[in-house]
């Protein structure tokens, strides 16, 4: 039997309360299609992460104040995409490709979120974090890329549920 | 000392005799957008009590389901302001939920030979 398509694409209105109704929403469906908790667990937590920083990213001074939310794959492979209004696109999609090289810098994701934790100790209460990434890098392994889509930036992670199909770094370089 | 309520999450402290640790019990997801709002007073005022004590802190994260950077963040300035005023803090979670370790143990780039962090996984 070959290996089943799934996929939610939803557009989301921009309140910070909608982020733990997806996360609870994928964990939950994650939970009907497979038996593997730990799977469940690191799609909802990549959901999590990408949806917290595109509510706080993002642009939402226009009329439409809704982002899209994608999860889409077959078999054991899955990938997150969000996908947010920015006001300065060139800027944003610059700063998200600083953050991927500096993970893909280390020689493996769990060292790259051990020294952003140390920064992250080092800085002021209040500064911006930056963790998420490194974080869902560390992980689930995933694979994390970004694009320019107009006047949006389109982040995707992209997570392999079986063992050893991402990249050591976790990340591909932009 | 109180414990703290705030959206998905509760914290429960609790402390045996007056020369036991200080123990805070997490508790539901820990999802706020700045949770170190919240956390920052509370941990001040728990690294005071613990200063007077001279007793050290526990934060018990076995039973969370969740937390986001930002939480993982606030543990962390809290590891680094808990080592600055002398308290040993001790941070306790289960290795056998695969997110807990993965989000935890990476924890232990803290743990000096002071003594003042430990990490133990249950």
């Amino acid at each position: 039997m070959s290996a089943f398509r799934f996929t939610i694409d939803v557009p989301i209105r921009s309140e910070w309360s909608n982020i733990d109704l997806l996360f609870t929403s994928v964990k939950a469906c994650f939970a009907a299609m497979m038996m593997d908790v730990d799977g469940c667990e690191t799609v909802a937590t990549v959901a999590g992460e990408l949806l917290e920083n595109a509510v706080k990213y993002g642009d939402w001074s226009g009329s439409n104040r809704t982002f899209r939310f994608h999860v889409f794959g077959e078999g054991r492979r899955a990938s997150i995409a969000v996908e947010n209004p920015v006001s300065d696109p060139e800027h944003a999609l610059s700063a998200i490709e600083e953050v991927l090289g500096w993970i893909a810098s280390f020689p493996s994701a769990a060292s790259a979120f051990q020294a952003r934790l140390v920064e992250v100790a080092d800085a002021e209460a209040g500064e911006s974090s930056r963790l998420g990434l490194a974080r869902i890098a560390h992980q689930s392994n995933c694979r994390l890329r970004a694009e320019r889509i107009g006047d949006a930036i389109r982040v995707v992670a992209d997570v392999s549920l079986s063992e050893g199909d991402a990249s050591p770094s976790g990340v591909t370089a932009p | 000392m109180n414990g703290l309520v705030v959206g998905d999450l509760a914290l429960v402290t609790e402390q045996t005799g007056t020369h036991g640790p200080l123990c805070v019990f997490w508790r539901g997801k820990s999802n706020e957008r700045d949770p170190g709002k919240v956390l920052r007073p509370f941990f001040a005022t728990l690294l005071d009590l613990a200063r007077q004590r001279r007793t050290p802190v526990e934060l018990h994260l076995g039973a969370i389901e969740y937390v986001n950077s930002s939480t993982l963040s606030a543990i962390v300035r809290l590891i680094r302001e808990s080592r600055d005023a002398g308290v040993k803090l001790v941070i306790v979670y289960d290795g056998g939920r695969n997110w807990q370790r993965l989000a935890f143990d990476p924890l232990s780039v803290f743990v000096t030979d002071d003594g003042l962090f430990e990490l133990r996984a249950m």
